[in-house]
């Protein structure tokens, strides 16, 4: 026991040593959480890319700070911003929905300004038959845990909902028939139907939901909300977030103008 | 991909699951033994705590042991200590994934060494208590008796429990995942999403299936090096 105590003493010292250390670096570094989809933040070659990842590199670059990009499970947003161990989610993060507990996301976190349009869709197979919203009764939806798909998938009759971690994985439940449709992001489902080995899969158009908005979410109460505010109206302004939304070929979506939404 | 390029992408994420594994056994195994007497302590207080705490670690999945160890100190003393130190190594090291790494390991080491422990205790229990008598008769101290006498026995017949625990402990790295430590199952869940590629997540247990297999040899090979006192 004695042992114990020491080792466990010992420990507690080095993580104290790491905690002091960890503040002592010149710049500050805004560690961003996100998980891996395409055409938000993925990687490529080995290298991080992404319409949000160059986006919050560009943000925080004016705004003087390191960024350090740090992956997640998105179901876990609500503790790494609570436990300090990211400081925003900057990937995708649908504002204007609620979660499965009832509660506006809103409520949960402080939310930017929005940047971008998303929709809800559809993922099937080709040969499923399904086209309408009366097919999907009785049928099985993968959905990503707490994401604005499974809010979505509820509003449908006779759907039995099933989780899963990640959105990507929800495309793998439909190839390999565990599910017969999965509720995804518009963005993300673009850009990965049809290709490799989800070449048999399909978005049904009319099936999409209202449009919803991508906004960044922060810790309630951060001062880093209307930072990055004034950031995302500077960076409109100048060019730089339609350069962005060119390059990974989300432009129909982005919003570009922040007028209205500047208090 | 090529199937050597997926093979070297899972080979990346199985390290860090070998890393789990040996530090675990470095750590967790000589941890259970002070644990294993503090459990037959004759101090009664020690020995309940110690029961307690025991308790408490195998009676917790070790899933919500790696979240408590990964989150605790953010959310109760406002002090993100994985954060903390996941910069620090990046910043000067360049080495990625230790503040989850830390967290993980802490969780484990504990996690087993209380498993560890029972084992143990278990073993040293199994001796009889003539076998001590006898060692007193011919003048042997206690710590002699100990060393000599009931600690061969002891490490003979806690081979096969040990194996046992072993074998579970590389497969548990996979729960590691929780908290986006990128080992080998979340490596195949990123080729799932990043290549479309579903087959590499089943030819992960290729992987465990040759580990263990090796295991299975060299802990075979150990209980009959041990095998002397022959009954």
């Amino acid at each position: 026991m004695k042992k114990l105590i020491a080792l466990l003493m010992t420990l507690a010292l080095l993580v104290a040593c790491f905690a002091g250390c960890g503040a002592k670096t010149e710049k500050e570094t805004i560690v961003v959480g996100y998980t891996e989809y395409a055409p938000m933040n993925y990687e490529e070659n080995g290298e991080l890319i992404g319409f949000d990842t160059d986006l919050a590199k560009a943000v925080f670059e004016n705004l003087g700070y390191d960024v350090y990009f740090q992956l997640i499970e998105w179901d876990n947003k609500y503790t790494d911003l609570d436990s300090g161990t990211i400081d925003c989610v900057w990937n995708g993060f649908t504002c204007n929905t609620k979660d499965d507990d009832g509660v506006a996301r809103a409520d949960k976190v402080d939310f930017s300004y929005n940047y971008m349009e998303n929709r809800q869709v559809i993922v099937v197979k080709k040969d499923s038959g399904i086209t309408k919203a009366a097919d999907l009764k009785g049928k099985t939806a993968a959905v990503e845990d707490g994401s604005a798909g499974a809010e979505y998938a509820a509003t449908f009759e006779g759907v039995t909902v099933k989780n899963c971690t990640k959105q990507t994985d929800c495309l793998m439940e439909v190839t390999s028939l565990t599910a017969d449709f999965a509720v995804l992001d518009a963005q993300l489902a673009k850009s990965y139907c049809g290709k490799g080995n989800y070449a048999d899969l399909q978005i049904v158009d009319d099936l999409s939901s209202d449009v919803e908005y991508y906004a960044i979410g922060f810790k309630k109460g951060s001062d880093l909300t209307a930072k990055v505010n004034e950031q995302l109206v500077k960076l409109a302004e100048d060019g730089t977030i339609k350069k962005i939304a060119e390059k990974y070929e989300v432009l129909n979506t982005t919003i570009l103008d922040y007028a209205d939404q500047v208090k | 991909m090529t199937f050597l390029q997926v093979t070297l992408f899972l080979l990346e994420g199985f390290k860090l699951s070998l890393l789990i594994f040996a530090v675990t056994l470095l750590c967790g195994a000589p941890l259970g033994l002070p644990i294993a007497f503090c459990s037959m302590s004759k101090f009664k207080p020690l020995k309940y705590i110690t029961k307690v705490f025991v308790w408490i670690v195998r009676g917790i999945p070790l899933m919500l042991q790696i979240f408590i160890f990964y989150y605790a100190p953010g959310l109760i003393f406002n002090i993100p200590i994985s954060r903390n130190i996941n910069l620090f190594f990046v910043q000067n090291y360049g080495i990625e994934n230790m503040g989850m790494i830390i967290p993980v390991l802490v969780a484990f080491a504990i996690n087993y060494a209380c498993y560890f422990s029972e084992i143990y205790r278990g073993g040293i229990e199994s001796i009889s208590q003539g076998q001590y008598e006898a060692g007193y008769v011919l003048g042997l101290t206690k710590s002699q008796v100990f060393r000599k006498i009931v600690l061969k026995q002891v490490i003979k017949r806690i081979v096969p429990p040990m194996s046992n625990e072993i074998i579970t402990l590389i497969k548990d790295t996979a729960l590691a995942n929780c908290i986006m430590l990128p080992e080998i199952i979340m490596k195949a869940g990123q080729l799932a999403s990043r290549n479309a590629l579903v087959w590499p997540l089943f030819y992960t247990g290729v992987f465990y299936l040759i580990f263990v297999g090796i295991l299975t040899i060299v802990l075979g090979k150990v209980e009959k090096k041990l095998d002397y006192f022959k009954s």
